[in-house]
């Protein structure tokens, strides 16, 4: 059983099914959790800022590190694996923000809106989430079974 | 509340920094040290080399070929970087397993001590160069306060869990209104007992509210680490009970330059230092957080 860890601004997908997909403390940062349970595959982005165009050579660099070029990327390389769009099953985890009345410190919030608003454009369906709040989360998925747990400093549970 | 006497014991109690770091700081400070001096210093103390050795084949000095002599490990780091790995390694030595009031393990307290210290840096070096190790020092022993407060928060968890719940309050305001004190001004006065400089025992204090600090010079390396630590808490780094009820204050922000767009920059450009010690830290502690 291998437990592969998700760096900031990485993405990995995996079709072992003994392996768990994690990443550590997603504060403002967004995880895009998808599986299939038919090709028994599973990926995760952790990606950290909304859109690319802040820094076009960052993003030639680290395309993860934004939500416009890293989460298309991620599907990709689930299609690569075999996946099929069908049978996607997405999930959504983090975009906290600090001080609930930080106006300039909106990261989060736009991290996630620009995340539904490329989902939708896409017809990709959000099955589950767990976003927002002052809270920093570490997120695990099995390839296997698909089951995603959600941890903070103050308990876990499953999305 | 607690009594001023009773806050004054608890700072005694405090474990005082490992010898082979005060003698390293002495060193530091002297002129006539020599690279032989500081090798001599590190040698007597095993994990202090270990750390020296890590750090000196870490990604950041990109060499080729690995360093497994401690001399050369020394000349490599430079006396800037010593400094600061020789502190990181005492903040470690003084840590409990568990600061159970703020709900945390010592590795989530050192990953974002480390996290603070090296953002303090990036910041200092964007601003006031000549400041960068004071700044990673003071980033480094931020929240060192906390060990006595800690204590406090284990004994009336209510006003953890307060703060829990999202009362507006942010968490260190919270402390004061409780305890009559907060982490900020117990870590000075910790850092005051250990001898450190002024310097580093002012911006501890003022890493909340720069503005309590008098001195200018001062004062700019509290706004570092103020910066630092909030954005550490952002990128999720330093989860502990307090969770993400944190301040940055404006006007801080724009003083350390980075309003709008440059915070986005600021934080794309140290993803690969975040990585790093972050790696560092869960590959250490057996991804126990």
């Amino acid at each position: 059983m291998g437990r592969r860890v998700v760096e900031i601004a990485a993405i990995v997908v995996s079709d072992e099914p003994s392996d768990t997909i994690v990443t550590y403390a997603l504060g403002s940062c967004i995880a895009v959790i998808v599986h299939d349970p038919v090709k028994l595959a599973a990926g995760m982005i952790h990606y950290m800022l909304p859109l690319s165009s802040i820094s076009p050579e960052k993003a030639k660099l680290k395309p993860a590190m934004f939500a416009d070029t890293g989460v298309p990327i991620l599907f990709h390389k689930l299609y690569d694996l075999g996946c099929k769009k069908e049978n996607l099953i997405v999930k959504v985890a983090g975009g906290g923000q600090i001080g609930e009345d930080q106006v300039g410190f909106e990261i989060g919030k736009r991290n996630y809106t620009v995340l539904r608003r490329m989902l939708w454009k896409s017809n990709v369906l959000v099955s589950a989430e767990d976003v927002g709040g002052c809270k920093s989360r570490t997120v695990s998925v099995e390839v296997g079974s698909g089951r995603c747990v959600v941890k903070t400093p103050q308990g876990e549970e499953t999305l | 509340m607690i009594a001023p006497s009773e806050i004054e014991a608890r700072i005694a109690r405090v474990k005082a920094l490992p010898v082979a770091v005060i003698e390293m700081r002495r060193a530091l400070s002297d002129p006539k040290s020599s690279l032989v001096t500081f090798e001599r210093i590190l040698s007597r103390d095993p994990g202090l080399c270990a750390n020296a050795l890590r750090v000196a084949n870490s990604a950041a000095f990109g060499l080729s070929r690995r360093v497994v002599d401690l001399g050369q490990a020394v000349s490599l780091l430079g006396v800037a970087r010593l400094e600061e790995l020789v502190m990181s390694a005492g903040l470690s030595t003084v840590l409990p397993e568990r600061l159970e009031g703020y709900a945390t393990t010592s590795a989530g307290f050192l990953e974002h001590s480390l996290v603070v210290a090296m953002l303090s840096r990036r910041l200092a070096e964007r601003n006031e160069p000549r400041q960068a190790s004071s700044a990673y020092v003071a980033g480094l022993l931020h929240d060192i306060g906390k060990l006595v407060i800690s204590g406090f928060l284990r004994d009336e968890p209510e006003v953890a869990r307060s703060l829990e719940s999202g009362a507006g309050l942010c968490f260190v305001d919270a402390e004061r209104q409780a305890f009559g004190s907060d982490h900020a001004e117990i870590g000075s006065a910790i850092a005051a007992r250990w001898k450190l400089p002024e310097l580093i025992v002012d911006a501890i204090r003022g890493h909340h509210h720069p503005a309590l600090v008098e001195l200018e010079a001062h004062r700019a390396v509290a706004r570092f680490v103020h910066v630092a630590n909030g954005l550490a808490h952002m990128v999720g780094v330093g989860a502990d009970v307090g969770g993400m009820h944190r301040r940055i204050e404006d006007e801080v922000l724009a003083q350390v330059g980075l309003s709008g767009h440059q915070r986005e920059l600021f934080l794309a450009d140290s993803v690969d230092a975040l990585n790093e010690l972050r790696q560092q830290v869960h590959s250490s502690a057996g991804a126990g957080k």
